[in-house]
């Protein structure tokens, strides 16, 4: 499996004491068969840390993508501190996968395609979308959720906003009913609420 | 036959890219609809349903017999066993507000209109350009009152007269058929405020304000103006059978 932890802002501190080299290392591709991919973040909820614990806090999974095939670049890039951050990312194909919110599982996928990056919160999917929901248990003495499934051709997951923007014969259906079809339409990453563009609550 | 056959694909592809450019949310087999050009929907705890919709908004529940149409709608509902209910809207921009019934049904109309549902009956409040349209085919009773604002209480059942109560006030008109016209006669009264009352037996309608009452068509009913107060009763028919004025 590849962990893709870190993201630049611990690894690349403000204060500059080395100068960056001018060229940028090479990147190197790796195509693999069957494998699994592992993205860690910092926690999007971050008043859950003591202020002066930030820098010793463990990273939450942000992602998992299992794959049948991947076309993956590797990338070794020195950081003004002295060390070295490894950036990785690429397209993975057959995919399935469970998305995570404050290291907790929020929802689970299956595409043709993923395509994700250490340099960005952001997973992209690609074809035969179709993301899951895992509702939460339920508080004692009320009846659980059901899970919401969202299709659709192509998906943005933007981790840190909490938006699941989805375009291309969108649906979603719930308990009760069915959004869409629609040609786009965004969606929180608990899949609770969906709405067009212009009327997605703003945080 | 080929270029019909291209008129018919293309009137097609319209009519998906329509749909498909259209926010909808449909109760799976409860007859709940929310359509509109753009619109957001949260499921909430509860669960409650809370939406907002923009643009030839049209909101429907068939258990209800509601639908409400307008520019702008934002409301909630709640799922009650296999239905869902409309229990707050409120509707802005050219806003209908139709109750339908086994025999007819009201349909209230105003530049704005806020319904909510009270269990035993339901309060929709109208400010703009207010009428107030109430039809029973099996009465054949048909009352028609316009004002600048009002309220109506509608009934929840879809077995019963859909308008309980309407009241409407600032330069207000309401027309009735007068029961004692042979063929064809109406009454036409205008006032500062209007009631009216289809829980009462009889039915009435009160005038208060100014009030001016004139027969027209086939109606024996003469014309007074200038009132302090007129109350019309009705027959079940929804037709005056008597006047009390008091001036």
């Amino acid at each position: 499996m590849l962990a893709l932890a870190g993201c630049g802002k611990r690894g690349g501190g403000s204060a500059v004491k080395s100068p960056v080299p001018k060229e940028t290392p090479p990147e190197r591709e790796v195509l693999t068969g069957p494998g699994s991919l592992l993205r860690k973040e910092e926690p999007i909820s971050l008043w859950i840390i003591p202020i002066n614990d930030y820098l010793n806090w463990p990273l939450v999974k942000a992602y998992e993508v299992h794959y049948q095939e991947s076309d993956l670049t590797y990338q070794e890039v020195p950081t003004n501190d002295g060390k070295t951050q490894k950036n990785y990312g690429g397209t993975m194909e057959t995919v399935t996968g469970t998305l995570y919110k404050d290291d907790q599982p929020i929802a689970t996928f299956t595409a043709d395609r993923a395509e994700g990056h250490t340099s960005s919160s952001q997973l992209d999917l690609n074809g035969h979308v179709r993301v899951v929901s895992l509702p939460p248990a339920p508080k004692p003495g009320k009846q659980p959720d059901g899970p919401t499934t969202l299709t659709c051709d192509h998906l943005q997951w933007l981790r840190t906003a909490k938006v699941v923007k989805a375009q291309g014969g969108v649906k979603v259906v719930g308990d009760r009913g069915t959004v869409g079809p629609m040609d786009e339409l965004w969606s929180t990453d608990d899949l609770k609420t969906q709405a067009t563009p212009d009327l997605f609550p703003t945080p | 036959m080929r270029r019909t056959c291209l008129s018919l694909i293309s009137v097609f592809g319209v009519g998906l890219a329509l749909a498909a450019n259209t926010f909808t949310y449909r109760g799976a087999n409860d007859g709940f609809e929310l359509l509109s050009t753009s619109g957001r929907l949260s499921q909430l705890p509860g669960p409650v349903y809370s939406f907002v919709l923009q643009g030839n908004v049209s909101a429907t529940s068939a258990k209800q017999g509601l639908r409400i149409t307008a520019q702008r709608v934002v409301g909630d509902a709640v799922p009650n066993g296999k239905e869902t209910k409309i229990r707050t809207a409120t509707a802005t921009g050219g806003a209908h507000v139709v109750k339908t019934t086994n025999t007819g049904g009201s349909t209230l109309t105003a530049s704005k209109a806020v319904y909510q549902d009270r269990g035993d009956n339901a309060l929709v409040t109208l400010t703009g350009s207010v009428t107030i349209t109430s039809i029973d085919n099996r009465k054949q009773r048909n009352f028609n009152a316009s004002g600048p604002s009002g309220s109506a209480i509608l009934d929840p059942s879809d077995k019963k007269d859909s308008l309980r109560t309407a009241t409407l006030s600032g330069g207000v008109r309401v027309t009735m058929n007068d029961s004692a016209a042979k063929g064809m006669g109406q009454i036409v009264a205008t006032g500062d405020r209007l009631v009216y009352d289809n829980v009462s037996k009889p039915a009435t309608v009160t005038l208060s304000g100014g009030v001016n009452v004139k027969g027209t068509g086939n109606s024996p009913f003469g014309t007074f103006s200038g009132a302090r107060r007129a109350v019309l009763k009705l027959n079940a028919k929804g037709e005056v059978v008597s006047t009390e004025v008091e001036s």
